[in-house]
This record gives C-alpha cells, sequence and structure tokens, in this order.
C-alpha cells in the first residue's frame, strides 16, 4: 500500500499546471465562448506531452492514468475548452489499439477526438467514436447538429454515423468518467481559491467578508469536499491501470465525489462573491458553467449511484 | 521516458501476512460474548483484563516500538489492525485517552525516563489515563483554561476543576493543561502535567453520558502533589505540547477507517434484513463515505511516512468521520423502524456518533481552523 506519487508523476502535473497558467487564463475560455477553437492551448498541451501520455512506446510515453490524472485534474482548474478527456484519456489509446493513423496528429494537438455517449459529443466533427460499457465504435458518413450549451466552451453535438466495428475495450467509458472526475475536482479547486482571494479582499461593514463565520464554513465545506473527493479519483485511476474488478465501482465513486465537490465549490461560490459573480462579465460564470456541463456527461449521478449499490448488493435504486 | 506507478493501493504481502497474523490472533481471542460497558466500574474492570491480554500478545499497541511494548508496525499495518479489530467486533478501547492522545505527546515532548515511566503500563493497562482540557469556564476554547499549578519545593500544587474527563471516575491519573503563571492570560503561561487521581487534594465525581453510562467525571483538585518529573514538556510550554495531543485527536489515530468500514458493513447487513427502498440511497451513501475515508487515510499516511505533518488538515480530518458516523446511524435507525425506540447496539452508537461533532473541539471550531488556517481567510 502506498498511495504516494512519484517526483516524475508531480513534476509533470506542475509542467501542465504552468503551460496553462501560461496560455490558457480566462481570456482563452471567453474566446472559446466567442467560437475560437484555442489552438495555441491545444498546442501547448500537446507539447508537454499531455496527449502522447496514454499511446505505448515507442509513439507515445506508455504512461497510464494515474499519471495522467493530476495533469488532467490542471485542465479542469483552467478550464480548458475542448474535448481533452476525451482527446487525452479516451481518443489515444482507443486510435492506439485501433491503429487509427490519425494517432499523430492527435498527439500532436491540431485533431482532437469527439467521443460520442448516449448520441451525443463535446466537439463533433472529424473523427467521431461512439463509445459505450461494451467498447467503442467509429461512426462513419457522421452527420451532427450543434446544440446550443449553457457552458459555450463546452459545445456539444448531436452526433449519427453508421457504425463500425466493434472495438472491446470496456475500459473506455470508464476512463472517460475518471478523467471527467479529475477536471471536477480541478474545477473544484479553482472556485475554492478564487472564492478564498475575493472573501479576504472584499470588505463590507468595514470588515472582509472572509472574517464571518457564515462564509468561512461555506468554504471549509468546500475544501472538505474536494480534500476528501481527490483520493477517491486517484484511486479510481490506478484500477483503471489495473484493469481492477472493481474498477466500474471505482469509477462511479470518483465521479460521485468529484461532482458533488465541484457542484458545491461552485454553488457556495456563486454565493460567496455575491451579486459580483451573478454577472456574465466576472470570470466565476466560466467555471461554473463548466461544472455543470461535465456533471451532465457520462452517466447520470442517479446511474453512477445505482452502480455502486448493485455493488453492495442493493437493487432497489434505478437511474439512467 | 520512463514513470515508476508509484501508487499502489495493493497491500504488499508482508502486509497481508500482518494481516493474517492479527485476524488468526483476534479470530481466537475476541470475547464471545460482548463485554459489559467499559464506560461502567464493572465494565471497565472486564476491559481492562481484556487490554492485558492484548498486551501480553504485543497487539495493544502494534505501532510503538518493542521497547514499549509494541511491535513497530508501520502506519499502514496499524491502519490493517485497526481493521480487523473493528472488523471482529473486539471490545471498545478504555486504554485510548493514554495510548492515542498522552502517548503521541510523550513520544514527542517526553523524556527517556518520563517514556520509560509511563508507557509500558500505559499500554498493559497497569496504570490508566484520563484527559483532562475541558473545565466548566474552558470547552471549545480551551485556552481559558482556569486551573491552576502552584510552585512548591520539588514540584506544584495543582488547584481548579476539569470536567467531561471521559472515564476518569475508573482511572488512575489525568494529564492536561493548568495555569503555571498566575499572571499569564490565554495561551500563555500554561503546562502540560500528569496529575494523580487517586491522591490527597483530588476529589472525582462520575455522572453520566447521554446513553446513561457513567462514562465522564469532573475532577476537583484542592492542593494534589504533582512532582516535577511528571511536568511533560517545559513549564509555561504546555499550549504548545497539547496542541500535538489535540491533532491525533482530530487526526486519524483516534478514529481509524476501520471502526467505519465495519459499521458501514453491518449497516449493509441490516438494510439486507430490513431493506426499505427509501433508504437504500442513505446506505450506499454512508458506506461510501467509510471507504473514501479509508482512502483519505492511505493517502495521509503516505505523505506522513514522506515527512509531512497533519497539523490543521486533521481538523478536515474530524469534520468528515464524525459527520459520517452520525449520518451512517441516523440511517440505522430509520431501518430499524418501531425497534429504533430500543436500548440495542444501533441505539447506543447512535448516542456516541452524536457526541463526535461536539468533543475534541466543535465542529464549528474545526470549520473556524481550516478557514484560518488551510484557506488564510482572516480573523
Amino acid at each position: 500500500m502506498n498511495f504516494a506519487f512519484t517526483d516524475e508523476q508531480q513534476m509533470l502535473r506542475e509542467t501542465i499546471r504552468r503551460v496553462l497558467a501560461r496560455t490558457c487564463g480566462a481570456e482563452r475560455v471567453r474566446a472559446a465562448w466567442r467560437g475560437d477553437p484555442v489552438d495555441d492551448v491545444w498546442r501547448a498541451l500537446a507539447d508537454a506531452g499531455l496527449f502522447m501520455g496514454l499511446a505505448p512506446e515507442p509513439l507515445g510515453l506508455g504512461l497510464g492514468m494515474v499519471d495522467l490524472i493530476g495533469p488532467l485534474e490542471e485542465t479542469g482548474r483552467a478550464a480548458v475548452p475542448g474535448p481533452v478527456v476525451e482527446t487525452a484519456a479516451v481518443g489515444v489509446p482507443l486510435l492506439s489499439a485501433a491503429g487509427d493513423p490519425a494517432l499523430a496528429s492527435v498527439m500532436a494537438g491540431t485533431e482532437r477526438v469527439a467521443i460520442a455517449h448516449g448520441g451525443r459529443a463535446l466537439g463533433g466533427s472529424g473523427r467521431v467514436y461512439a463509445v459505450d460499457l461494451d467498447g467503442a465504435r467509429r461512426l462513419f458518413d457522421v452527420r451532427s447538429r450543434r446544440l446550443d450549451t449553457v457552458d459555450r466552451a463546452a459545445p456539444l453535438y448531436e452526433v449519427e454515423g453508421r457504425p463500425g466495428t466493434l472495438n472491446v475495450d470496456a475500459s473506455l467509458f470508464d476512463r472517460a468518467v475518471v478523467g471527467t472526475s479529475a477536471q471536477l475536482v480541478g474545477l473544484a479547486r479553482h472556485l475554492l481559491d478564487t472564492t478564498v482571494e475575493y472573501v479576504k479582499l472584499r470588505s463590507q461593514f468595514g470588515r472582509p467578508i472572509g472574517s464571518f463565520q457564515a462564509v468561512k464554513h461555506h468554504l471549509a465545506d468546500v475544501a472538505l469536499a474536494v480534500e476528501f473527493a481527490a483520493p477517491v479519483v486517484y484511486r479510481a485511476a490506478w484500477s483503471v491501470d489495473r484493469a481492477h474488478a472493481e474498477r466500474g465501482v471505482h469509477a462511479s465513486m470518483a465521479r460521485i465525489y468529484a461532482a458533488r465537490a465541484a457542484a458545491l465549490a461552485a454553488s457556495k461560490a456563486l454565493q460567496c462573491h455575491g451579486a459580483v459573480g451573478y454577472s456574465d462579465e466576472y470570470d466565476l460564470h466560466l467555471w461554473m458553467k463548466r461544472v455543470w456541463a461535465l456533471e451532465a456527461m457520462w452517466g447520470t449521478a442517479a446511474w453512477h449511484r445505482a452502480r455502486v449499490a448493485r455493488h453492495l448488493g442493493i437493487t432497489e435504486i434505478g437511474g439512467r | 521516458m520512463f514513470y515508476s506507478r508509484a501508487v499502489d493501493l495493493e497491500f504488499t504481502p508482508a502486509e497481508q501476512a500482518f494481516r493474517a497474523e492479527c485476524r488468526d490472533w483476534l479470530t481466537a481471542h475476541v470475547p464471545s460474548e460482548p463485554l459489559p460497558s467499559g464506560d461502567t466500574a464493572v465494565g471497565f474492570a472486564r476491559h481492562l483484563q481484556w487490554e492485558r491480554r492484548l498486551f501480553d500478545a504485543g497487539w495493544a499497541v502494534p505501532s510503538w516500538p518493542r521497547e514499549y511494548g509494541g511491535r513497530g508496525a508501520t502506519l499502514v499495518e496499524w491502519c490493517i489492525f485497526e481493521e480487523e479489530y473493528y472488523r471482529v467486533g473486539a471490545p471498545q478501547r478504555v486504554t485510548q485517552n493514554g495510548i492515542f492522545l498522552l502517548a503521541p505527546t510523550l513520544f514527542a515532548f517526553g523524556t527517556e525516563a518520563q517514556k520509560g515511566r509511563i508507557l509500558r503500563r500505559m499500554a498493559s493497562g497497569e496504570e490508566t489515563w484520563a484527559q483532562g482540557w475541558s473545565e466548566p469556564g474552558a470547552g471549545s476554547d480551551l485556552a481559558a483554561v482556569r486551573s491552576r499549578a502552584e510552585r512548591v519545593e520539588g514540584g506544584w500544587r495543582v488547584f481548579g476543576q476539569k470536567t467531561w474527563c471521559t472515564r476518569a471516575a475508573f482511572c488512575d491519573r489525568l494529564f492536561g493543561l493548568f495555569r503555571t503563571d498566575p499572571r499569564s492570560e490565554r495561551h500563555r503561561g500554561l503546562t502540560y502535567l500528569c496529575a494523580p487521581l487517586r491522591a490527597e487534594g483530588v476529589t472525582v465525581r462520575g455522572f453520566g453520558r447521554l446513553d446513561g453510562d457513567e462514562g465522564f467525571a469532573e475532577v476537583f483538585f484542592d492542593g494534589a502533589i504533582v512532582p516535577d518529573a511528571d511536568v511533560i514538556g517545559e513549564v509555561g510550554q504546555g499550549w504548545k505540547v497539547a496542541m500535538a495531543t489535540t491533532s491525533s485527536e482530530r487526526g486519524l489515530t483516534l478514529r481509524s477507517p476501520g471502526r467505519f468500514m465495519a459499521a458501514a458493513d453491518r449497516l449493509r447487513a441490516l438494510y439486507g434484513a430490513h431493506p426499505e427502498p427509501r433508504h437504500a440511497d442513505d446506505v450506499v451513501e454512508a458506506w461510501m463515505a467509510a471507504d473514501a475515508y479509508r482512502l483519505h487515510t492511505y493517502r495521509t499516511v503516505a505523505q506522513m511516512q514522506a515527512g509531512a505533518s497533519i497539523g490543521a488538515a486533521a481538523s478536515l480530518t474530524k469534520l468528515f468521520w464524525s459527520e459520517l458516523d452520525v449520518r451512517l446511524h441516523h440511517t440505522a435507525l430509520a431501518l430499524l423502524g418501531p425497534d429504533a425506540a430500543l436500548d440495542n447496539e444501533w441505539t447506543r452508537g447512535w448516542q456516541f456518533a452524536l457526541a463526535g461533532p461536539i468533543y475534541a473541539g466543535t465542529n464549528e471550531i474545526q470549520r473556524d481552523i481550516v478557514a484560518r488556517r488551510l484557506l488564510g481567510l482572516p480573523r
């Protein structure tokens, strides 16, 4: 039992964090809202090795989800626009296994992979794969229609296509779930950090509002939720790498804990920012809406809860 | 590029062997009938006999060095021991205030002579310890302590009242904070002392907890003698010394994951016997929370082994386990239905769980600590 990341793993995470601090500020997220594909951010992530991670050597780095989980968390912290998890954690292993020639441009950050689940995909052009619990199929002759989304930097497409042969890798769905969970934890950390800074500066009744106990306790609750969600997510990444018998349960738990922490962080952030946070001129909403977007993807909370319940022998809970 | 996958949540062969060893011993030795409550005089004595058996077999304090009666187990092994201990439903630990609260302080601040004199006798249950933090006017606000110690030849005479002293009616000695500088205020001028409970100048009065057992006591000091040898750390540095203990109390040593995992498994079984779909979700929640607490603990253990100290993060741990325990037992009562009115294991557990958000610093204080010390919010 050793629940510690190596220096190399922490270094990769720090690298991604630094790269994103430099290239992906709130103005880039706003650019994505206006329809800019933010290729520069994607290229920077590719240069840092994010999209080569899960491709086997010698083409890629031959890493596992455990190595990538911290870096993915950082992409959540920066609210990187586009299908980062779908590309880095699902698309790359999928294209590698399928021998898809697009792998090289995907690893270089110039092509993104759209992964459809339930007929919807984040990003809908280029290569589209459909992933569910059984595995993945490439979709051919894809017809896609962009939907209006709350988070315009996370554009969803309704996709239809002629399915190719089944690529049997049941881990792909859980890779998406776990990667999304890591992003939710990163989003929660950003929301907590920025709100802490805000309540230290914002003064009312002659004192910083962060000195009021009600505000303190809101943020302590967020810290608590984030602190206890992170290890659940890291365990799920380890389970994916190990093809653990309980991988699905661990992934669902990761998703439940991460989504709860992020949703709490979003609602407390909004409350602690007061009316300022309610304006779309302020950056807070960009992160809050990403939380809502990710919460609605890769299985509902009820479905994940039902998967854990079945593992416990409790069959009375349903969920889509 | 080569990356080693250090995160490994499988137990090593050595850890598995350790688990098998404690499981075998516990299965063979745990009393088949539950002992009477350790928070009664009769039950306390019975529990001390059990502590003696644990000690003789080297299981009372597995993580301590061998010279003090331990077996030098790693923190991971200690967590494994705790998982096995609660899994088989072994008796409550009536020595816990000594072994989990005073002992970490002694390891950090005690002299060799103090460790030699106190630790083995504590671990074997020959000498039992109560904590003396709270006073009628000093609960969450521990720095308001008014009990005092007056300098005399070779030691101190102690005066004042301590209260909520767990099992002090049955214990031999008490550790706590006393004001040694009469002109001092708040955190300054306090000293960490080990005081006698069965001596001239001490009156102990037991009283009932929420469940009616005489688990609490108030202690009145009226000039009892504490020799210099029983001062832990330096005179006047008591606050700093005590904080080392409160961190252990809130952190993983007092409430290891094992007890909540065992409780969550019992809750699952209870659901099997009373399958009420309206509460199915709460059962799943309780089980997940116990599992999340286990994972968080192993993560903390890894960080401690890398040299980090828990510090204020112990407050997060305390918030999590205390609130998980209340929710878990509340769910059990809901499943029990009419039987929730009866005096049974679950209703006793519920009443015990309700103390969690109050003792070791109320959860309101813990949230203040998290906000101030972890998040950096202003006073």
